[in-house]
């Protein structure tokens, strides 16, 4: 398993193995029984069914109840109080799917206020990861070694 | 997902309390499951909503490298980059610097929406929810004190150890 024998076919298999363990979430993700997707597919079925949407982001402002939210769907329109929200704002949004019109009706929504910051954090750690990576590995012989 | 210096801190603080080799594999375990699978579907999810619509396999498709059949399988392909003699070592401190960056991200809540730890297996997901999703950056600082405290210590001890 952990021999130089075969190990560019040991390679190839274990990137296709996340190719296609990413493909298969893809489609489970599309398909889940609860969801929004799902919902839009046959609004009837889902009237009033729970949807929730967990650090989204706020990408319009409608008026005082009406705002729309994205992240792997564009512009999901929302029913609830915007007053407080500005666009780019973090949000988890629980609500009900409307058939009438797919909106989102919201029973509460949450503001991640802290969230650039703690993206901010995230950046600053990788920046110094990449500053720190030539101290602890090196590339030679076509392979990564540690140094020290 | 914790912030990423926090992940580093606690990888760092859990290998102090052992012994104090391959830590820069260990720390590069902690931020891996963000590097390869929250970046860039957060990059390609802002490309999706702002720029050009994109298969939904671009913005969903990196999610397994965050649960745990996906970490042992980017382990393994990443310690393949590595020489055979240090392979094994270079997996297991990958790995389980993955597994402690799934720990620390349980202890947080998303409004009922968990992690799937068995996926593709089960479609399972679990949280324990003791803090909030923001709540590490208000522990950053101090865990990144203690961090490069114990490095500085660590580091100290294991070249004297050397010289002995």
């Amino acid at each position: 398993m952990f021999t130089d024998r075969w190990r560019r076919t040991k390679l190839l298999l274990t990137a296709g193995s996340i190719l296609v363990l990413g493909w298969v979430y893809t489609d489970y993700s599309l398909h889940k029984p609860m969801g929004y997707r799902v919902a839009l597919a046959s609004p009837e079925d889902h009237d009033g069914a729970a949807v929730t949407f967990p650090l989204w982001r706020v990408s319009s402002l409608k008026g005082p109840d009406r705002y729309t939210i994205s992240r792997t769907l564009r512009d999901v329109p929302v029913a609830g109080p915007s007053e407080g929200l500005s666009v780019g704002d973090t949000v988890s949004v629980i609500g009900h799917f409307r058939a009438s019109d797919s909106v989102v009706e919201a029973t509460e929504c949450h503001v991640h206020t802290l969230r650039p910051v703690k993206e901010g954090l995230s950046l600053l750690a990788l920046l110094a990861g990449l500053l720190l990576i030539p101290r602890a590995f090196a590339w030679q012989d076509g392979r990564v070694v540690l140094r020290g | 997902m914790a912030d990423l210096v926090s992940h580093a801190a606690v990888g760092v603080l859990a290998k102090a309390g052992t012994k104090w080799r391959m830590v820069p594999v260990f720390v590069a375990g902690t931020m891996a499951p963000d590097v390869f699978s929250r970046g860039p579907a957060h990059a390609l999810g802002w490309v999706h909503t702002e720029i050009v619509p994109l298969p939904p396999v671009l913005t969903y498709g990196w999610d397994p490298l965050h649960q745990p059949l996906g970490m042992v399988l980017l382990a393994y392909g990443l310690c393949l980059l590595t020489p055979a003699v240090t392979r094994s070592g270079v997996f297991l401190n990958l790995l389980g610097g993955m597994l402690l960056h799934l720990a620390v991200d349980m202890l947080q809540h998303h409004y009922g929406v968990g992690y799937l730890l068995g996926y593709p297996f089960t479609t399972w997901a679990f949280e324990l929810g003791w803090i909030g999703s923001e709540d590490s950056v208000l522990a950053a600082p101090f865990l990144a004190l203690l961090a490069a405290w114990a490095w500085r210590a660590r580091s100290r001890a294991a070249a004297q150890d050397e010289t002995a």
